[in-house]
């Protein structure tokens, strides 16, 4: 670990001194000899540079969410897995700039299609490039979060609907409330000083709630519940695949996090990308040990989900918690996602690999614990009813919205595939293939 | 003696698996192997992979071996039939095969 950081540091700095001299020379050039007004316009050119590096890093996420996902499923739905995370990320990319980046972003202008070249309302049109690449990736990842929550049953073509929708429509309507000022717009929630640094409620617990409605919707998998009540464990495949999918999720989070202050300012991303690693550590051996406690193993699918109920716990609050409060905050959140596995197991959902409960559970603790002072940086604690209007607010349209929209999928072209496709792998089926041959030409 | 073999659907084998234990089995061995029967029909099963029509020439299958004494043979294949009732079990297919010796060498 300490190597693999070490070295992407330096490239990092590498590639930030290069390309700053290399500005820095063509901004003189284009400037005149002024250096005050050359310095200013390379001290934005880094703040571009890191935000669209962010992007990258929050973009390679999603080979994490694949891995972790297929790694949990059964092999006989492999490639039904891997195709939700490949088509949901392109159906994401493509609605969130045509139609969602309008309604989260342009206020009541609705500017949809954005070209910053035409219009970019008084920001510079390089900046509009950056900002949108890096707001896109992060739809992606809200629209994600369903595919392992449906995992094994849900039919190809209702998913990409579902995909369709929470990118262009749910995410961004109320991500609007948080986060609009960002550019054009103006959110309700964040007038009332709602605090949600880089996105536990606007981008992990959207996704939680969503994948609550869509479980509920699909229904368990064939063999799952039994009918005295009791229920089945239905292990993965690949442990090794979940595994490093979370390492590649918990890569990827730097940016997601420290991505989240878009400016050097100041180098407070330094302390960002502390604390989210600090969380995510605590998170992991929290529920390790939990886990040990309970049920006698540090069970490996369960551990991985500590380690992302720590970042997501994180996640709003990185900016504002000192890396006490980070660690005390993701135990806490690693300790929830083992209890919120279990319930929601009691009640009959069944979530493949447990989505509401790490980015749902997890997305309401940590936005809540904005609001706990000891830890967060002293006068930096968010209110707390600000906190808990937001929470509620923005999980009742989620849930709400994604449960009625698929009330009409599922009334009309159906959310699942049949019994006879489910047992014999909607590999098959759905996709012509499978993930693992043998050489009998199956 | 006799030795069971039931060609089985893998989704069911947890149902078998169960209803077989209950029945007195005391020794179970799963293959997993793939296979076509009497009542298979080519045209069903054909995908196309890039542009290429794929006939998929065998369906996946779990073998279960039980090797019972002659006075538990029936009542393991009425066990069979019975949990073959439940419509998510699938036809089964049975052979039952005369063993001539059975014995175990424990190690020293």
């Amino acid at each position: 670990m300490t190597h693999k950081k070490l070295s992407s540091r330096g490239c990092l700095i590498a590639a930030i001194t290069c390309w700053s001299f290399f500005s820095f020379s063509t901004a003189i050039a284009q400037e005149g000899q002024n250096p005050i007004n050359s310095i200013d316009r390379l001290s934005s050119h880094v703040d571009w540079f890191w935000t669209v590096l962010a992007a990258i890093l929050v973009f390679f996420m999603q080979a994490g969410f694949a891995l972790l996902e297929s790694g949990l499923v059964r092999s006989k739905n492999l490639i039904n897995i891997m195709m939700k995370n490949i088509a949901d990320l392109s159906i994401g990319t493509l609605s969130f700039w045509a139609i969602g980046f309008g309604i989260m972003f342009s206020g009541a202008s609705f500017e949809f299609f954005p070209n910053p070249d035409v219009n970019s309302f008084g920001k510079d049109a390089n900046w509009m490039y950056a900002f949108i690449l890096f707001q896109a990736v992060f739809a992606a990842t809200a629209a994600t979060i369903v595919s392992g929550a449906v995992a094994e049953r849900a039919k190809f073509t209702s998913y990409l609907i579902i995909s369709f929708i929470i990118t262009a429509f749910i995410y961004p309507f109320s991500g609007s409330w948080a986060w609009g000022s960002l550019w054009n717009g103006e959110g309700w929630l964040e007038k009332i000083g709602f605090v949600d640094f880089a996105g536990s409620t606007v981008v992990h617990s959207v996704g939680g709630w969503a994948a609550l409605a869509a479980a509920l919707l699909v229904g368990p998998r064939v063999g799952k519940f039994n009918e005295d009540g009791t229920s089945n464990a239905i292990p993965g495949h690949n442990m090794g695949f979940a595994t490093l999918g979370m390492i590649i999720l918990w890569f990827g989070w730097f940016g997601f996090n420290a991505g989240s202050t878009t400016s050097m300012d100041g180098g407070s991303f330094a302390r960002v990308a502390l604390v989210t690693t600090l969380s995510a550590a605590s998170g992991c051996l929290t529920s390790m040990f939990l886990n040990w406690k309970l049920f006698k193993y540090p069970d490996i699918s369960m551990t991985i989900n500590g380690a992302l109920g720590g970042l997501v716990s994180i996640t709003a609050g990185c900016y504002t918690m000192t890396p006490v409060g980070a660690i005390i905050a993701g135990a806490i959140g690693g300790f929830l996602v083992v209890l919120s596995v279990l319930l929601i197991e009691k009640l009959k959902i069944d979530d493949p690999v447990g989505a509401i409960s790490v980015h749902g559970t997890c997305g309401v603790w940590g936005t809540l614990a904005c609001a706990i002072p000891f830890l967060c940086r002293p006068g930096e604690a968010a209110s707390f009813t600000a906190q808990i209007t937001g929470v509620a607010a923005i999980g009742a349209f989620a849930f709400f919205s994604t449960f009625i929209l698929l009330l009409v999928v599922k009334k009309t072209i159906g959310l699942r595939v049949t019994q006879e496709e489910e047992l014999e792998g909607l590999d098959f089926f759905e996709h012509g293939g499978a993930a693992y041959l043998f050489d009998t030409k199956n | 003696m006799k030795k069971i073999e039931a060609y089985i659907r893998p989704s069911s084998l947890t149902v078998y698996h169960k209803a077989l234990i209950d029945a007195g089995a005391k020794g179970i061995t799963v293959w997993q192997t793939k296979g076509i029967g009497a009542t298979y029909h080519e045209d069903n099963k054909t995908v196309v992979f890039r542009g290429t029509e794929v006939k998929k020439n065998y369906i996946d299958r779990v073998r279960v071996e039980i090797v019972v004494e002659d006075d538990n043979l029936e009542n393991i294949i009425a066990c069979l039939k019975e949990t073959a009732k439940n419509p998510s079990s699938g036809t089964l297919q049975v052979f039952v095969i005369p063993v001539l010796e059975s014995f175990r060498i424990p190690s020293e």
